[in-house]
């Protein structure tokens, strides 16, 4: 039985505004997914219930007392009644009849409290204030039940849920941590990143200083060849300029090649 | 005047058609003077079923008609004196409200000793009063009653108190008491008879005073409280 179906169909005769309060919230939120201060709500609401409780407790221990003072004064009434019926009926069977209606004086009165306390049958079965107050007592412990069977469903409830605020309370902490150290590592990667690219940048440019010193020499290579070659193909003149232009290109290689080459290309 | 006279002058007085608006006493369980109270006979069967002298023979039905009060060990005592039997009276021991001792008692006795060597016989610092022991006369069953305060051997002085009692009237009256309580058991050792021995003076006499008493329940006794009853 849902707690709501439990406080609308079972409790609510016996529980009162604490029971009409407690069906409202339930009427209002469902505990699996009420906020925070609906489930504070609850949990006040339940707690109201266990004062009740508390009182119907203390009316208990009342009744349970009146209960066992009325036996208790039953007890003594019948014990007392058997001893004065004695003496009356010895007065009786001995024709006292002045001793006998003193003693009937004397004994009416406690039988009239016998049927006070226990009814016409003596036993406080059926009626009397015996009877009265065990059905009170009877009563009473039925509805403390019913109110213990109420608070536990609000209590139950109200610590489930609690419980499911608490833990999804502890996930979104997870969750805001992984993501604090997912941020964390992102920018730690995006500074190893950083590193990267200029490590990379320095490569590619060492790369370009090599290809291009590579450049120079294929170039070198290719201007000695050649002129090896107009060396063993010119004339003298041409021959002298060519040695110049090659003792220059040991001391200034690329000038003397810049010239060679303007040289070269102005003959060709 | 004895205490008993005393009571008898209260009681005619209590009779009068034109008393005066009285002064009233809150006793317990709502008795105060004009309550009238019906005490169950079942605890005085009970008591002489095991024992008691006291008697069932104490008619039932009753009118406060002064109720006496006095202090002793941060108790409160308080005597609702009894319209159908001379000198008996409920006796209520409270601490705030709870009732320590609820008891009937009865006077058995009264002596008027004449002379002071009988005064002493009962007062002086070895006197009756005080005694570990005391004894009723035969004809109020002879029996021995221990001393209930304080056991042992010795001899100890009576305790002395002053009982302001206020009659239906509204009139005050103070007594003296040097009194000494004692008990015995029944043959149930549940009950007890006590015997309450004390040397009473008013202020105009004075006398040993000897009361039997039986302890009640509430239940026992059902009270009628007068109109004018404190609230």
């Amino acid at each position: 039985m849902s707690a709501l179906s439990f406080f609308t169909n079972v409790g609510v005769a016996k529980l009162g505004n604490i029971g009409d309060s407690l069906i409202s919230w339930y009427a209002q939120h469902d505990p699996e997914t009420a906020s925070e201060a609906d489930i504070a709500e609850l949990g006040q609401r339940a707690e109201a219930l266990a004062h009740r409780i508390a009182e119907i407790q203390g009316k208990l221990e009342s009744d349970q007392h009146t209960v066992n003072h009325l036996t208790e004064q039953l007890d003594r009434d019948q014990r007392a009644a058997v001893i004065v019926g004695g003496k009356l009926k010895a007065a009786q069977e001995a024709g006292n009849q002045l001793l006998a209606t003193q003693i009937t004086g004397q004994i009416t009165p406690i039988l009239n409290e016998i049927e006070q306390i226990a009814g016409d049958d003596g036993i406080g079965n059926t009626s009397g204030r015996l009877f009265e107050a065990k059905q009170t007592l009877a009563v009473d412990t039925a509805d403390l039940a019913q109110f213990r069977e109420a608070h536990t469903h609000a209590i139950n409830d109200w610590t489930s849920a609690r419980e499911r605020l608490s833990r999804a309370r502890s996930e979104m902490e997870h969750a805001q941590e992984q993501k604090r150290y997912a941020e964390e590592r992102q920018q730690q990667a995006q500074r190893d990143a950083g590193l990267l690219h200029g490590a990379q940048a320095g490569r590619t440019a060492l790369d370009a200083m090599e290809r291009r010193a590579a450049e120079l020499k294929t170039d070198a290579r290719a201007a000695k060849i050649q002129a090896d070659s107009l060396r063993q193909t010119s004339g003298g003149d041409v021959a002298s300029i060519v040695n110049e232009a090659l003792g220059e290109q040991v001391n200034k290689t690329d000038t003397a090649l810049g010239r060679l080459a303007r040289l070269t290309a102005g003959k060709a | 005047m004895s205490l008993l006279t005393l009571l008898k002058v209260i009681k005619d007085k209590h009779l009068s058609a034109n008393a005066p608006p009285p002064m009233r006493t809150r006793a317990p369980m709502r008795l105060s003077q004009g309550s009238a109270v019906t005490i169950s006979i079942t605890p005085l069967v009970l008591a002489e079923s095991e024992g008691s002298v006291f008697g069932s023979d104490l008619p039932s039905d009753n009118k406060i008609i002064a109720v006496g009060q006095y202090n002793l060990f941060d108790t409160a005592y308080y005597r609702c004196y009894l319209s159908q039997s001379e000198g008996a009276f409920l006796h209520f021991a409270m601490r705030g409200n709870d009732a320590v001792e609820r008891r009937l008692y009865r006077l058995i006795d009264e002596v008027d000793p004449p002379t002071t060597a009988d005064w002493a016989f009962w007062l002086d610092e070895n006197g009756y009063i005080g005694n570990p022991i005391a004894q009723t006369r035969p004809e109020n069953g002879g029996n021995e009653y221990q001393r209930t305060w304080v056991p042992g051997g010795q001899h100890l002085p009576p305790y002395k108190v002053v009982e302001t009692i206020v009659d239906a009237s509204g009139a005050t009256t103070t007594v003296r008491h040097q009194m000494m309580p004692y008990h015995r058991a029944l043959t149930d050792p549940k009950l007890a008879e006590h015997l309450l021995v004390s040397a009473a003076q008013t202020d105009s006499g004075m006398a040993v005073n000897l009361w039997l008493g039986l302890d009640i329940a509430a239940s026992d006794l059902t009270v009628f409280a007068s109109a004018d009853a404190p609230v």
